[in-house]
């Protein structure tokens, strides 16, 4: 009830006339890079960084439009997986199998609809549970110390690296790169350089926002260039853009159950939303496919997920905000963004800073709703961006990144960095080392550190203090589950007949 | 209509118990069969022992006049080296299937791409944000499969629109370079 009042407070603040056009900005920037191939989420977000951080905005102004572009890129990128199938994320695959094969049947209109109602009813309900959750999670975390934030932190980059990739080892060595990186500069406590190679510009450390963009953006043109077959173009046509409301009827339950799936798989540390819509998809599949019609265009088969999809977006907030550790690479990137605007968000966030996290769930509503009224009338619109050629929007988002890292220290070896950075991440891509675990190592890598030795230097260096109360046993547990648990299923599945 | 980017980019997959309705992302065209020997695996192996030793031997080096704390600088370095070389030797042991790697051609376009970003950071100082700009647009575009004139309009428009937004709009000061400044910037 508490929450409520506080949320009222919320919308005073979402509603000041700034905040309301950050909104609306932030969802449609976010509708438009989730759907176009080699931008995403993470780099509209990084490229925005130096921008937001030399205009001074107000933090809950700008986490307001940043997470605008979040959620916002989740609509987005339905619509190319949908009308083109190109997922652009991994958390929409799922919606490709019946979204893709309803265009090809001509039901690319309902199909769209379907997506954005159900990413509506997840997006929306979900910050009830954010509302709700998210200040007794705070109340229970305002306990820990460091031993306990570092069992967290070593958590969540066990979770991440053993889902976002095919090998555990593959995705622990990402992490490791991400710490390593975070390594480089002073030594916050004994000033030493570490890594610096006599460069005086690095003792600064790496900015994360060279190597996100490099990881990111500048990988993705290159991997765009090795893989296009010059002359081939995008066409597509939409029809009619909406559900009867039999078809709305037939999935509104799915929405419900994807919502809440989506929702606890996003609150999770390194879960998230790719493994929410294989969750809710196929637990669908199992409940409400009768006569076999899921993977045939079946608009419940596009519900499922994209209600995961966004309720998991939301979920993924909680532990961002109150415990100040991301799971997934865009919400580290949000972490940065934060830090970057002198906000820790922690336990005490809501308390120090309530117009940051009511003022965000409040705005939240606001963006659902844009998304939900506009994005309907505009898909034709935004199906013309999509037609755009790559020869005309790769080379200009490719310039609008260089350009905008510039613009922040001047300094030509973070141009150097983020291209070495992007060709790395090309490697990586292509080796199958997820991404996703480098960008968490670099943003928690220093708070990880600094925890660490925060709890040895309180023990005396007795490295028992990591293992000293049961809330540090139950995240190692976590962890050791975390790491193992894929590879004992992949075994088990193996010695398993095909179902 | 494109394959998806999500699969044949590699990015992020997952294995799930049930996740058995997706096709194989690996199956990807233009996979080169390699020497069980060499596979892409075991080099990455390799390159990750070689970089755990580097860090742990930098690692080293770091030396503190005093005591800070009972850990120090060089502990999570030589943590981090540890972790590389002990998944180095994982990947090396037991390498996972071959990814494909494009066609000679593609990592041709993808190479020249690098090259482009590479000139491009090296001359956005020296020559000034509107010439390199234009150059590196036009050069990307010419890369995808543009038309050479129109690539230009599109480095011109591309280089213009940029320069609105940073410089008026969001009163960030950009490097002109020479031309515009006469030698005197």
């Amino acid at each position: 009830v508490e929450s409520f009042a506080l949320l009222g407070d919320g919308f005073l603040v979402a509603l000041r006339p700034l905040n309301l056009l950050l909104v609306f900005g932030g969802v449609m920037v976010g509708t438009t890079v989730g759907m176009l191939p080699g931008i995403g989420p993470i780099n509209a977000i990084a490229v925005l960084l130096p921008v937001l951080f030399a205009t001074g905005i107000p933090p809950e102004s700008g986490i307001i439009l940043l997470a605008g572009i979040y959620y916002g890129s989740q609509y987005g990128n339905s619509i190319s997986t949908i009308l083109l199938n190109i997922p652009g994320t991994a958390s929409s695959v799922v919606t490709a199998i019946d979204g893709y094969e309803a265009t090809k049947q001509g039901r690319g209109g309902p199909a769209l609809a379907t997506s954005a109602i159900a990413s509506f009813v997840g997006g929306t309900f979900s910050i009830l549970g954010l509302v709700l959750l998210a200040p007794a999670l705070a109340r229970w975390a305002i306990r820990f110390g460091p031993a306990e934030y570092f069992a967290l932190m070593v958590f969540a980059f066990a979770v991440l690296s053993s889902l976002s990739g095919k090998s555990v080892a593959k995705g622990m060595v990402s992490a490791a790169v991400g710490l390593l990186v975070a390594t480089v500069g002073l030594d916050p406590n004994s000033a030493v350089p570490r890594f610096t190679f006599g460069q005086l510009r690095l003792f600064d450390g790496v900015d994360f926002v060279v190597v996100t963009l490099g990881l990111f953006a500048v990988s993705e043109i290159l991997h765009l260039l090795a893989e296009t077959e010059p002359g081939k173009e995008v066409r597509t046509s939409v029809g009619r853009v909406m559900i009867t409301g039999k078809e709305f009827a037939a999935s509104r339950w799915t929405m419900v159950r994807g919502t809440i799936v989506g929702f606890f798989t996003g609150v999770l540390p390194g879960a998230g939303g790719t493994i929410a819509t294989f969750l809710a998809y196929s637990m669908e599949q199992r409940i409400s496919d009768r006569d076999g019609t899921f993977g045939k265009g079946d608009l419940r088969g596009i519900a499922a997920p994209e209600s995961a999809n966004n309720a998991a977006a939301t979920g993924a907030l909680i532990p961002l905000l109150t415990l100040g550790i991301p799971g997934s690479g865009t919400t580290a990137v949000l972490l940065g963004a934060l830090l970057g605007m002198n906000v820790t968000p922690g336990p005490l966030l809501l308390e120090r800073n309530p117009e940051i996290f009511w003022g965000l769930a409040a705005s939240m509503f606001l963006g659902n709703v844009f998304l939900l009224v506009l994005n309907l009338p505009l898909v034709r619109f935004f199906v013309r961006i999509l037609e755009l050629p790559r020869w005309m929007l790769l080379p200009a988002v490719a310039a609008l990144t260089f350009v905008a890292v510039y613009a922040v220290n001047a300094s030509t070896l973070d141009l150097l960095l983020m291209t070495g950075f992007g060709v790395l991440g090309y490697g990586m891509r292509r080796a199958g080392f997820p991404l996703a675990p480098v960008i968490l190592g670099v943003v928690l890598g220093p708070l990880m550190e600094r925890s660490l030795r925060r709890s040895l230097a309180l023990s005396g260096g007795d490295w028992g203090v990591l293992f000293s109360s049961p809330i540090t046993l139950a995240f190692w547990g976590a962890a050791v589950l975390g790491v193992l648990g894929p590879v004992v299923l992949r075994r088990v599945r193996r010695h398993l007949p095909p179902a | 209509v494109t394959e998806p980017s999500v699969g044949a980019g590699g990015a992020p997959s997952i294995d799930l118990p049930d996740a058995g309705f997706l096709p194989e992302p690996d199956a990807g065209p233009g996979g080169t069969p390699r020497s069980p020997m060499l596979r892409t695996d075991r080099v990455a192996g390799i390159l990750l022992l070689l970089l755990g030793a580097i860090v742990a031997l930098e690692a080293r080096t770091f030396r503190v006049a005093f005591l800070t704390d009972p850990l120090g600088p060089r502990a999570l370095p030589l943590l981090v080296a540890g972790l590389l070389a002990l998944c180095g030797l994982v990947l090396i042991r037991r390498p996972g299937p071959e990814p494909a790697w494009p066609r000679s051609a593609g990592l041709l376009r993808g190479g020249a791409g690098a090259g482009v970003f590479l000139v491009y950071s090296l001359l956005m100082q020296p020559l000034g944000f509107g010439v390199s700009t234009v150059a590196a647009v036009a050069g990307l575009g010419l890369l995808f499969g543009g038309p050479p004139r129109r690539v230009l309009v599109v480095g011109v428009v591309t280089t213009t629109l940029l320069w609105l937004l940073f410089v008026p709009l969001l009163g960030i000061p950009l490097p002109m370079g020479w031309i515009f400044t006469g030698g005197r910037g």
